[in-house]
């Protein structure tokens, strides 16, 4: 079996248990993170502004985390704007 | 840099006062830990570097959390947790990586030859996890002590709760911090190979396997800190309260 996979199941066990239903959620919003992050790198090998790519993957990346993991509440508004 | 440098203890000392100024010193005092430790390792060539890279661990973590936040029963609380969560995070990758016999693993990403990579792999995650775990376990046992000092009439089991819902919060935060900072060092290299025309698969297991290993066992390090500074705390916040 592969190392990462062996890892990745490991830590999804165990957000599970710390975490609970939060728990996975924020390991799926990683594995979402990391798409959004491949995403971005296949963009930034044709588009020149390199810094406007990163910026829309980075705004994009706030969101899914933020709003994904928490729910849409007030503590998350304000980690939104502030970040 | 010696800008950015400037910027950066300015910041801290506004915000942090005399605090802030420990931390200053904090960092210097580690930087200078590692070069001696590495010069230990260069010297003394028999020496395990896992051995060297232990002890430095263990040195970093009473320093800069004893300079950080002073002589204080939470403190003693997270060195011990981070202690306990960087080495179960140690032994977790050292066994999964046993097990899996090195598959999935491409240490060619590592440039030098002369010494066996992987035992200075096993030392990287050690000391890269360390970070992450001590901020965890000191957030957790700060925040206790202050709901307990709070609320002296707090239950065991409302404090428990309370600690979980904050493990819980930090918990995504911190693992991301982890994987942004790991995999953003690969863009550049990762662009370069794609640049020469090599395929996606490739550019992607030889570039980020080693760095996603790192950021996997010290998210496992993370996640395991948060139930071990919780019930450590709650442990001896509630013995000092029955011996009062």
């Amino acid at each position: 079996m592969n190392v990462l996979l062996l890892l990745a199941i490991i830590l999804l066990i165990l957000m599970s248990i710390v975490g609970g239903k939060k728990g996975v959620r924020s390991f799926i919003a990683l594995f979402l993170n990391f798409l959004v992050i491949f995403v971005t790198i296949l963009f930034m090998l044709s588009i020149e502004s390199t810094i406007i790519v990163t910026l829309i993957a980075c705004t994009v990346i706030s969101f899914i985390n933020l709003f994904y993991i928490n729910k849409f509440n007030d503590k998350t508004k304000a980690a939104f704007f502030l970040r | 840099m010696v800008t950015i440098v400037g910027l950066f203890i300015l910041t801290l000392l506004a915000i942090g006062k005399k605090q802030g100024f420990y931390s200053i010193i904090s960092p210097f005092i580690n930087i200078i830990l590692l070069i001696g430790a590495l010069n230990i390792y260069v010297l003394y060539n028999h020496v395990s570097l896992l051995a060297i890279s232990s002890i430095a661990v263990v040195i970093f973590t009473i320093v800069s959390l004893l300079l950080v936040s002073g002589k204080q029963e939470k403190t003693y609380v997270s060195i011990i947790s981070t202690l306990l969560g960087t080495f179960l995070s140690l032994l977790i990758a050292f066994v999964v990586i046993h097990l899996t016999d090195t598959n999935g693993l491409r240490y060619e990403g590592m440039e030098f030859l002369t010494i066996l990579p992987q035992k200075i792999f096993m030392s990287q995650i050690l000391i890269g996890s360390l970070g992450a775990v001590m901020d965890i376990a000191i957030t957790i046992t700060s925040a206790l002590y202050e709901l307990y000092e709070k609320n002296k009439t707090i239950t065991y089991r409302e404090l428990i709760k309370s600690g979980k819902e904050i493990g819980g919060d930090i918990m995504g935060a911190m693992t991301n911090i982890l994987f942004f900072s790991y995999i953003s060092g690969t863009i550049p290299m990762i662009l370069l190979f794609l640049k020469n025309g090599s395929p996606l698969g490739y550019t992607f297991s030889m570039n980020i396997s080693l760095k996603l290993i790192r950021a996997l066992t010290g998210s496992i390090g993370i996640v395991l800190t948060i139930p071990i500074t919780l019930y450590l705390s709650a442990l001896f916040i509630y013995r000092k309260g029955e011996s009062l």
